[in-house]
């Protein structure tokens, strides 16, 4: 199984996305670096961004046929490829990723095998103690699961399950910092780029630059 | 002090915020605090009861539990047995998550006046907290029977069917708020994306049409006709005939292709005059030529 890392950027879009419409179901994609064929036996999926789509709604197809076909295009351009989808629901303590989630990410399993789905854990989002608060679903014996320990499972390296790591243990406290100062208002997605379309929905520039760079100063 | 606090127009503020009902708790939450804190709430008038009761809310909504105690203390002095006061308490009890105590509650309410609207909906928010979304779904018809014209609820009706993929039913809510608003864009557009999801391209079609014909230039059902047409063009004749011919279809081949190169050229339009986002204009452009 494939080893996925997921880059800061991606981590703070999702979340930020996930806390910009709390009271909502908000999805996206999630796109990784593009692997050159002889590199494939490093089998490392680097998820280096990702693309907000909705917050009105999450089960109707005309924009989400719409969406993924710009994403698909931006990607080629940006030699990455979507390789998963993720999801925060309405309610907070709801972790599971619902049937039209796994609609969703196994109709991208069919452009890329290793799909995989992020689920935003809400409860873990407490601004004292920021945790991961992202569980990865993959898909096993037929159906999408779970992986609740994802994150944890450091020492049981088994070549049979699919490892998980963020490219810096430091993001869920930047993440949390990030939420504090409310960056989460320039973040845009498919929906509002539709209300709006001065509103940069692929790109998110502004919510990278405001997040990151800042706190690379107060170090 | 550093910024001097502006009473007048945080009244109207939050004034405006009650009535328009946007949920902005975080600016409704500063500038009641500002006005409490500071002593103000005694210049209100009776104003003032319906600004806790906004300010109480809004705490609620960020976990300020100091200051919506404040308020509804107060609200509570003042109207000790009133059921308005108790529909707060209730919240209060929902935002601790004593979930089946706010129910008791409303309930409770509701024995005395079974026509309470407050305590219907909050009951009805309740079953969505516990993931019951079936009662919701039961609760929600039953008082759309009785108070038919309510569109925020069709509204909250049909995102629960969609919750369950029931599309027909809530393409049946949509078309309730369109008899009750036919000149709200908004139904029309959520109508449209519904009867696409269901398959229904050519009503779809001729529901984003609509949607351009009441707000000029909306990108998203442009884009929902580009999507539209695009696949109608693209289904064997055989097909469209056999289809339009059932249901009636409004189209011929050549609206449908007129229709699909005037989304192309409006949307072209629209992006090209405003290219300041990012670079997302060029991904359009790529989309609009790549389907056809």
């Amino acid at each position: 199984m494939p080893e996925y890392i997921i880059n800061k950027e991606a981590y703070l879009k999702i979340i930020l996305h996930a806390c910009k419409h709390s009271s909502r179901t908000v999805n996206g994609v999630l796109l990784a670096q593009q692997v050159s064929d002889n590199d494939n036996t490093t089998n490392k999926i680097i998820i280096v961004d990702a693309v907000p789509l909705f917050h009105h709604w999450n089960t109707l197809t005309p924009m989400l046929e719409v969406g993924l076909q710009q994403i698909e295009i931006y990607a080629n351009r940006k030699k990455l490829n979507v390789v998963g989808y993720y999801h925060a629901n309405e309610r907070v303590d709801d972790n599971k990723l619902p049937p039209f989630g796994q609609k969703i990410v196994s109709k991208l399993q069919e452009n890329f095998n290793n799909a995989i789905a992020l689920v935003v854990q809400n409860t873990k989002l407490s601004p004292e103690n920021p945790e991961i608060a992202i569980v990865p679903y993959i898909f096993k014996e037929n159906q999408w699961r779970p992986d609740n320990k994802a994150f944890s499972k450091i020492e049981e390296t088994t070549s049979s399950s699919s490892k998980f790591t963020l490219d810096d243990l430091e993001i869920p406290k930047l993440v949390s910092s990030s939420i504090r100062k409310k960056h989460f208002e320039y973040l845009y997605d498919f929906d509002e780029h539709l209300e709006n379309i001065e509103l940069d929905w692929l790109n998110n520039f502004k919510v990278v630059e405001l997040a990151f760079e800042q706190n690379s100063k107060s170090k | 002090m550093m910024v001097s606090f502006d009473y007048k127009s945080a009244v109207t503020t939050l004034h405006e915020l009650r009535k328009s009902g946007e949920r902005k708790s975080d600016l409704v939450v500063t500038l009641g605090e500002n006005l409490i804190h500071q002593g103000y709430a005694g210049k209100l008038g009776d104003e003032v009861w319906a600004v806790y009761e906004q300010i109480f809310i809004a705490a609620l909504d960020l976990g300020n539990d100091q200051l919506a105690i404040k308020c509804l203390e107060n609200l509570d002095k003042r109207f000790p047995e009133s059921p308005r006061v108790k529909i707060l308490k209730g919240m209060k009890l929902e935002a601790e998550d004593k979930l089946d105590a706010a129910l008791a509650l409303y309930e409770d309410i509701l024995k005395d006046d079974d026509a309470n609207i407050a305590a219907i909906k909050r009951r009805i928010a309740v079953f969505k907290a516990k993931g019951q979304d079936q009662q919701a779904i039961e609760a929600l018809t039953r008082y759309l029977d009785a108070f038919y014209s309510d569109s925020e609820s069709w509204l909250e009706l049909s995102a629960l069917y969609l919750n369950f993929h029931l599309y027909q039913q809530a393409g049946f809510c949509l078309e309730e708020l369109i008899l009750l608003q036919p000149q709200n864009h908004f139904y029309h557009l959520k109508y449209a994306e519904i009867l696409y999801t269901s398959d229904n391209i050519t009503m779809s079609l001729k529901e984003f049409c609509r949607v351009v014909e009441l707000c000029e230039d909306n990108v998203r059902a442009l884009c929902g006709i580009k999507l539209c047409t695009s696949r109608l063009l693209n289904l064997p004749i055989s097909a469209i005939t056999s289809s339009s011919s059932s249901t009636n279809s409004p189209f011929d081949m050549k609206t449908i292709s007129d229709l699909n190169a005037l989304a192309v050229e409006r949307l072209s339009t629209i992006y090209s005059k405003k290219r300041r986002g990012g670079s997302s204009a060029n991904e359009i452009t790529d989309w609009l030529n790549n389907l056809s």
